[in-house]
Formats: structure tokens, C-alpha cells, sequence
């Protein structure tokens, strides 16, 4: 009994249980308080950025002076008055200088407006229902010919290049579309570079992005919904699935997530990946980013969706996972024995990134005992004068190591290569020859370094750099016990974490017979019969037998 | 079509029943036997106890498949009323908070005695329940899936580091078979218990399992290799160090690996490796007894799961302080055993059998809820 209110008193006890309890507690409702600030919603001040909406006359002159008012007197924007050919009605015609196809301009719907004949159509050209079929039906050229009344949407078709024609005794505007701008020629993808695979990459035109995806497949199946991002600048959005292939509630999830979204400007895909995440305060990147067509059409046809944005060569694909971060589209380009090889390798490498420096704490400050004897007196041999625990000495040449990195890919390229090598030969050696550290562990770095740079997702690659310095200060603080709890918390974290519904790790896969074969191996291609169940396709088979 | 669903699979649930029971057993085991038997027929007891184990098992399927859907802490107030059911219900919580604070505790001091020397226990236990509660507060599937991801690699990491010791396995060591009949044998069941605590646990998962009716293949298999890994230990170790040396031993598993070295490869001592591997087979034992104690209060009272989670860990955390030494320790595994007992194989019997006598049933009406 004494014994027991002796304990019950110790304050050791008592001090343990309030800092158990307390710390998760604060952290959570910090985390929850984090999130809501995500979640919250502010109601934005209705905007109009078009002044006023006004209403379409049967006058040109007189519609041309509001859409002035609205747009201004920008100096691209060309307005073109005339008079219709043998009608002798007035027309203008409005567009932006450089947005638009000059040559077609001028054959398919200057020419045949200003020549246009009556004898042709039959119709009375006097009547002003009339003229609107003639000039659809009979005079102008091109395809993409539409009459809108509806004077917001006007605007915005103007200012994103298309043509305007003003009727007079027509209340409504013809818009032509003949788009032509200068966009980059296609080229071949500079992050994901691949040794046998096509030499292909998205470019900043979506039009482009969308007829390179279309020119893989002739499945009537593949479809591009549009949207339109950002209330102020509304760039095109589209995202791209396989109708009978991704799942509805995943395709729904996606469009709910991007109408959702507020924001004035999208600059670039990465802001789209921010604002539609799950987790904004997890490490691991839960969208995948590409600029490969082929990576994206492998995906949909898994049952992903992807998501092209106007204005940036970077595609999303939604859900990801954890082992996407290990797969590369060349590993089912090539044969199938070297290729599981190589993406064991990747495992082992992301490992190490992650964990190497850490061992090396660890056992050097540590758990001397665990290493070969003969490792731990050369270690201890190289480490004589060296003057900083080694968790100081692992962070003095990460540190320089990453700092290398980054100035290396902002300086100009040849620079940017020297000042690598250099500063990696110099740095090392320096640093050895000072007494500063220890050259095992210049070893260490250099093997991390390399390791890093083998994964072939750009997003995983951060997230690895930034789990390893964790993984050092875990190591530095308990050891090998502190980077086993560093891998624990790590995976507990990956397993609650989720990307649109699907849990980020699926071991659940590793068993199915169907899908581990893309997991840690890559087995022959005629093995995978079936869909990853990961994604739950509607549509599972592949092919029919073996 | 839906995307994916709440419930466990049945792989996961193999996961799960394995899991449990392979913990801090293993280095217990092996010593508490030698010391209870003395001849070489310790692995006898071990698969005489899986037997055993495997028997209660189809007792408690049976009377969880009787009430569809409930978990334990529901279905005992059908069967003996409410307040006898709510009793039970509370031993239960109790003992398995206990479970969870024996093996927390066991890992603190096996981390301390192997890995880190000067650092006070409570450093030790305090990070490793942190990253518990993280886990927890998130549910069943996350605690599944993460089981399921380490569970494999384990197994592995045991079989090699077990298949190396076979260096110095004698083959003598082993003999003769029931030397002195089979009295020690039954001896040795006692240990066993503690070993195989954790079965009960299936009371409360069968009710979340995606297909009830495979509980018995999850039973088989989930049991068996745990048994078969225990086997396997224990056959290596006696071969390896002989029974005399095993209770001289603090820890036999560790005598064991230390006994062997390899020159020339990556590591020369495996005990660390040993070590790391069966720290998380702890800790996920520790998680599923905690989860099971904080869904029966939930269940009972009016908490919240995650809130029953938090005033849980206070409690795990002073019981894991109580025992002052390895040797309270050790009487405390024993208490668990003889409860184990209990809540295994008496609890689930009586209940089966004044459910059976009352005919009592309750099958859920076909919801499709997957």
C-alpha cells in the first residue's frame, strides 16, 4: 500500500503523464486550427471586371463605341470598318493584333465579305434575319463560327483572340475563331529525361497539350472537360480522363475540387496542385506533376485523372501515391529483368537519401559496438581532430551540399556544371585537409547526394531532401532507437495520409495477386492483366488472357 | 461505384491477428519456458499452446459471428445483462491496457539495456507513445494499413536473423524428447498463455471485418505464423544455447544472436537489426491494445474515440511505470497470462454457451453499407 502511494506521489511520474498527455493535445489543436485557417471560407466581394454589361443595337457605330468603353483604346486591339459587298451594309470587324491568324484574316473572311455575292445565296440581303444565315452559311470561311449576344462573354472572346463581327441591323455578334500565336516548338522533356522512350513534352499551349494527348488513341472514350481558373485572368482548364476507365466518384471529387478554388491568377499548374491537395501540411507530394504525354496517358488509362492548365507545360495527375514516386515510364519500355532491377535500386536509393547520414550519426555516436570493429577504428582513426560531434560535421556538409545544388540550377549551364564539380572536389577536399571533417564522412555525403538524384519524380526528390536533415536530428538526439521512431512516425504518417479519396500507401496492394507486380518488381508486361485496383477503374481488364 | 471501403480486409485482419501476438513474447518466451520445463521439449509447449490457441479462436468466432456487427463490449450486455456485461467489459479494457503497458515497457527496457544507456526510460517511452497516439487518433484503417505494410518486412527480418543462429544450432541440444515424460510439457502452457495473449482481441475485430465469415481463415492463418515464428525461435535457441544456459540468460533471444558472427558482410552483430525490427512489432501491439481499450470506452461511455484516446494514454503510461524492476515485470506478464486465460477461452465459452442455451442470435438486416 505504501508502496503504492510512494509511486503515486513520485513526481517523475506525475511530470511524465501531464507531458504525455498535454503535448499531443496542444499539437492536435494546433493542427486542427491549421486546417480550418484552409477551410475557411471568405466570401468574395462580387467583382466585375467588366464595367457594365451592355446591350447589342442594330448599330454598329453605336456598339463599337461601349465596347470601347469597355475594353479601351488599347493599341493592340484592331478595329476594321467596311462595307459588305454588294450590300453595301456597314460591318467592323474587331480583334487583337498577334493573337490572331493575319493570312486567314484576310482570305477567308475579308475576301469573301468584301466580295460577297448575292446571286449565290438567293436570299434577300436586304432583310436583316436573313443576313445572319447568309454570312454563316454562305460567306464566311472558316470552321468556328458562333453568334453570341451575350456582350460579358463578347469581351472575354475578344481578349482571347478571337475575331468579332459587327452587322449593322443584327443584334447579335458573329465570333470567328482563328487563333494563331507564337508558342514554343515541341521539345523534349528537360526534368524527366528518359533513355529510350518518345522525345516528347508538353508545351505552354494547351490546344497543343490536348492534341498531342489525342493523338495517341482514337478511343472515342477520352474526354477533355473544360473550366475556366481564376476570376480575374480565367485561364482554360481541362482535365483529361477515360470515360469508361476513371471512376465517377473520383471524377467528381476532382471537378468539385477545382470549382471550388478562389483565386485571382493561376500562374502555373503548381498552384492549382496547392489549392486542390488534401494535406497542405504534409511533406509528400500528393498530386503528381509531369511533363511527359506518355506518363500521362498511362495514367489515365489506369484510371487516373489528369489535369492540363493553359499557360504551363506541367500536367497533374490525380490521385498519387507512394509508388508512383518509384516508377518511371521507362520502366515499361524496357525489358522487364533489368527494369525490376533498376526500380529495386530506387527503393534502396530513396532509403539511403533519406537515412544514410543518419546512420552514420548513429552508429559513430552512438552504437560504436554494432559496426565491424575494424570499421569503427578506421572511423575512429579518420575522426582524430576532427573538433564537432558528428551530427554538427554531417549538418556542415549537407548544408554545403545542398547549397551547391541550389546555386548550381540557378547559374547559366555551363557555370552552373563547373561550379558542381568544383565545389563538390574543393569543398570535400578542403573541408578533409582542414581537420573539419572527417573524409568517411565526405564518403557519406557524396553517396546521399547520388542517391538523390535518383529519383525520378522531381516533388519526391524535395520531400527526401527535407526528411533526411529530420532523420539526422532524430539520429543525433536517441540514436538508432530515434531514426527507427523517425520511420515509424514516417510511415504512420504516410498511411493516414490521403490524395482524393485513395490512402496514399496501399499495402493492401502488395498482396493482391493483381498488383504487387507493379509494386517492388516490374514483371513482364503479359502478367498485368488487370487495372491497378488502387485507383478502382471502372473497366479492370486490360486484356483477356495470357 | 464507390472508392474503397471502411471495413477490414481479410489480409488485413491476418495482419492484425499476427501482429498482436508477435511481441514482446519472444524474448520472454524462450526463458520463462526453460525455467518452467527444463528438458528439451520447450517447443513442444509451443505448439501444444498454438493448438490451444487455435481452439479458443473457433470459440470466440463462434460467438462473434452469433451477433453480426457487434463488438464485444456490445454484445456481452444481450447475453448476461448490463451490468454483469459492463463489468466484463471494463476487465477487458483493463486488460488490455495492461498488455499494452507490458510490452511499451518491455521495448523501454530492452531499448535501454541494448541500445541506449544513459537515457532515462521515460524519454524512451514518452517519444514512442507520441508517435502512437498520432496513429491512433486516426482510426482503424490507418492502424490496418500501417500493420500491414510492417508486418511482412518483419517476418522476413525474423526468419533471416533466426536462419543465421543456425551456425551454432546443435542438434543435441534438442535431445531427448520427452526425457521425463510429458509432465514438464504441461508445465510449460502456462507461459505460453501470455505468449499468445491478444487472440481475445478478435472479439471486437471480427465485428469490423469486410467478410465476417473467413474469420476462421484469418484464425488459421493469422494464428499460425506467429506460432510458426515462435517454433522457429524457440527450436533455434534451444539448439543454439541448450537449456541451461537459457535461464541463465536476462534474455535468451539476444544471447542467442549475439552468439553468432559474420565477418566480412555489412553488419557483424545482428541484435540491433533484431532490435529495431521487434520494436515496431511492439509498438503495433501496443497500438492495437490501446485501440481496443479506447473503442470499448467509447463504446461505454459517452467519450469520444479520439478523446477516450488521450485519457487512455495517461493511464497505459502509469501503469507501464509500475513495476520497479524486471522481475515485477515479469509477474506482471504472468498476471496477464492467467487473464488471458480468462478472456480467451472461460469468458468466450460461458458466453457461447448461455448465448447457445438462450438461443440467442442478432443478425443485422441487409444494409449495404461496404
Amino acid at each position: 500500500m505504501e508502496n503504492i502511494l510512494a509511486f503515486l506521489t513520485r513526481r517523475d511520474v506525475w511530470l511524465g503523464t501531464i507531458v504525455i498527455v498535454l503535448i499531443p493535445i496542444l499539437l492536435t489543436l494546433l493542427s486542427n486550427k491549421l486546417k480550418e485557417v484552409r477551410i475557411k471560407t471568405y466570401t468574395r466581394r462580387e467583382q466585375n471586371f467588366i464595367s457594365e454589361p451592355f446591350t447589342l443595337t442594330t448599330k454598329v457605330s453605336a456598339n463599337l463605341k461601349q465596347l470601347k468603353a469597355i475594353v479601351g483604346d488599347s493599341s493592340d486591339i484592331l478595329y476594321r470598318q467596311f462595307k459588305l459587298g454588294m450590300d453595301n451594309r456597314g460591318c467592323a470587324i474587331v480583334h487583337i493584333d498577334g493573337l490572331v491568324d493575319q493570312q486567314l484574316l484576310q482570305q477567308s473572311i475579308l475576301h469573301p465579305l468584301l466580295h460577297s455575292k448575292q446571286s449565290k445565296s438567293g436570299l434577300n440581303l436586304f432583310k436583316s434575319e436573313s443576313i445572319k444565315e447568309y454570312l454563316l452559311h454562305h460567306a464566311i470561311e472558316t470552321s468556328d463560327v458562333t453568334a453570341v449576344k451575350d456582350t460579358n462573354k463578347l469581351v472575354r472572346k475578344l481578349l482571347s483572340g478571337s475575331v468579332l463581327l459587327f452587322v449593322d441591323g443584327l443584334d447579335e455578334v458573329l465570333v470567328i475563331s482563328i487563333k494563331k500565336w507564337l508558342s514554343r516548338t515541341l521539345n523534349e522533356p528537360i526534368t524527366e529525361a528518359l533513355v529510350r522512350g518518345p522525345r516528347l513534352s508538353f508545351i505552354e499551349n494547351i490546344r497543343d497539350n490536348t492534341a498531342i494527348l489525342r493523338r495517341m488513341t482514337t478511343d472515342p472514350n477520352l474526354t477533355f472537360t473544360d473550366f475556366e481558373v481564376g476570376e480575374r485572368t480565367k485561364r482554360q482548364l481541362t482535365i483529361v480522363y477515360v470515360k469508361d476507365i476513371a471512376n465517377e466518384e473520383l471524377l467528381e471529387n476532382v471537378k468539385n475540387r477545382i470549382e471550388k478554388m478562389d483565386i485571382d491568377h493561376v500562374a502555373e499548374s503548381g498552384y492549382i496542385e496547392q489549392l486542390i491537395e488534401d494535406d497542405y501540411l504534409s511533406i509528400f507530394p500528393q498530386v503528381q506533376s509531369t511533363e511527359r504525354p506518355d506518363r500521362v496517358m498511362g495514367s489515365i488509362l489506369e484510371g487516373r485523372v489528369a489535369i492540363l492548365l493553359d499557360g504551363t507545360s506541367y500536367a497533374l495527375i490525380v490521385p498519387a501515391s507512394f509508388s508512383m514516386m518509384m516508377q518511371s515510364p521507362e520502366d515499361y519500355y524496357e525489358r522487364w529483368l533489368p527494369m525490376s532491377l533498376i526500380r529495386m535500386l530506387r527503393y534502396v536509393a530513396a532509403f539511403l537519401s533519406i537515412f544514410l547520414p543518419s546512420f552514420y550519426i548513429a552508429f559513430v555516436s552512438f552504437h560504436q559496438g554494432l559496426i565491424p570493429t575494424d570499421l569503427a577504428l578506421a572511423i575512429a582513426g579518420t575522426r582524430v581532430g576532427v573538433p564537432f560531434p558528428t551530427i554538427i560535421e554531417a549538418l556542415l556538409m549537407e548544408v554545403s551540399i545542398e547549397l551547391l545544388r541550389e546555386a548550381g540550377l540557378r547559374l547559366p549551364r555551363p557555370v552552373g556544371q563547373t561550379v558542381g564539380l568544383v565545389g563538390a572536389l574543393i569543398i570535400g577536399e578542403a573541408a578533409v585537409q582542414a581537420g573539419l571533417v572527417s573524409p568517411i564522412m565526405v564518403i557519406v555525403v557524396a553517396a546521399t547526394a547520388i542517391a538523390s538524384f535518383v529519383s525520378p519524380h522531381y516533388a519526391a526528390g524535395i520531400a527526401q531532401r527535407a526528411l533526411r536533415f529530420l532523420a539526422m536530428f532524430s539520429a543525433a538526439f536517441l540514436g538508432l532507437y530515434g531514426i527507427s521512431l523517425f520511420f515509424l512516425s514516417l510511415c504512420v504518417h504516410a498511411v493516414k495520409l490521403r490524395s482524393f479519396g485513395v490512402p496514399f500507401v496501399t499495402p493492401g496492394t502488395l498482396y493482391s495477386k493483381d498488383d504487387w507486380k507493379d509494386f517492388f518488381f516490374r514483371l513482364p508486361l503479359f502478367t498485368m492483366r488487370n487495372r491497378p485496383k488502387e485507383y478502382f477503374p471502372k473497366d479492370r481488364i486490360r486484356r483477356k488472357n495470357y | 461505384m464507390k472508392m474503397g471501403t471502411t471495413r477490414l480486409t481479410t489480409i488485413q485482419m491476418i495482419a492484425l491477428l499476427s501482429s498482436t501476438l508477435i511481441a514482446a513474447g519472444i524474448f520472454t518466451l524462450p526463458r520463462n519456458l526453460a525455467m518452467k520445463v527444463g528438458t528439451p521439449d520447450l517447443w513442444v509447449c509451443v505448439l501444444l499452446g498454438g493448438i490451444c490457441g487455435y481452439l479458443s479462436c473457433l470459440i470466440i468466432i463462434s460467438l462473434s459471428l452469433r451477433f453480426e456487427r457487434l463488438t464485444f463490449f456490445e454484445f456481452n450486455k444481450l447475453i448476461v445483462g448490463k451490468w454483469i456485461g459492463t463489468a466484463m467489459s471494463f476487465g477487458f479494457i483493463a486488460y488490455a491496457l495492461m498488455i499494452g503497458a507490458f510490452e511499451i515497457r518491455s521495448m523501454g527496457e530492452l531499448t535501454q539495456f541494448y541500445l541506449l544507456e544513459e537515457t532515462p526510460i521515460s524519454v524512451i517511452l514518452i517519444s514512442m507513445y507520441w508517435i502512437a497516439i498520432y496513429l491512433l487518433v486516426g482510426g482503424i484503417n490507418p492502424i490496418a494499413r500501417l500493420i500491414e505494410l510492417l508486418t511482412p518486412a518483419s517476418i522476413v527480418i525474423f526468419i533471416l536473423v533466426f536462419c543465421l543462429g543456425l551456425k551454432v544450432f546443435e542438434i543435441n541440444n534438442l535431445r531427448p524428447l520427452f526425457g521425463l515424460g510429458p509432465m514438464p510439457v504441461l508445465k510449460g502452457l502456462t507461459p505460453t498463455f501470455l505468449t499468445f495473449s491478444g487472440l481475445e482481441f478478435l472479439l471486437v475485430f471480427i465485428a469490423m471485418m469486410q467478410k465476417p465469415k473467413q474469420a476462421k481463415k484469418v484464425a488459421l492463418i493469422g494464428l499460425g505464423i506467429p506460432v510458426f515464428l515462435y517454433l522457429l525461435a524457440v527450436i533455434i535457441i534451444t539448439g543454439g544455447l541448450s537449456v541451461d544456459r537459457m535461464t541463465h540468460q536476462k534474455w535468451p533471444t539476444f544471447a542467442l544472436i549475439q552468439e553468432y558472427e559474420y565477418e566480412g558482410i555489412l553488419f557483424e552483430r545482428f541484435d540491433s537489426l533484431f532490435l529495431v525490427v521487434w520494436l515496431i512489432q511492439m509498438f503495433t501491439t501496443y497500438v492495437i491494445c490501446q485501440y481496443v481499450a479506447a473503442e470499448g470506452i467509447s463504446t461505454l461511455t459517452r467519450l469520444s474515440y479520439k478523446k477516450a484516446n488521450y485519457v487512455l494514454l495517461a493511464v497505459v503510461y502509469i501503469i507501464c511505470l509500475i513495476p520497479q524492476d524486471l522481475n515485477q515485470l515479469e509477474k506482471m506478464g504472468t498476471i496477464i497470462g492467467w487473464t488471458s486465460f480468462g478472456y480467451s477461452f472461460v469468458i468466450p465459452s460461458v458466453l457461447l454457451i448461455i448465448a447457445m442455451a438462450r438461443r440467442l442470435r442478432s443478425v443485422e438486416e441487409e444494409k449495404n453499407e461496404a
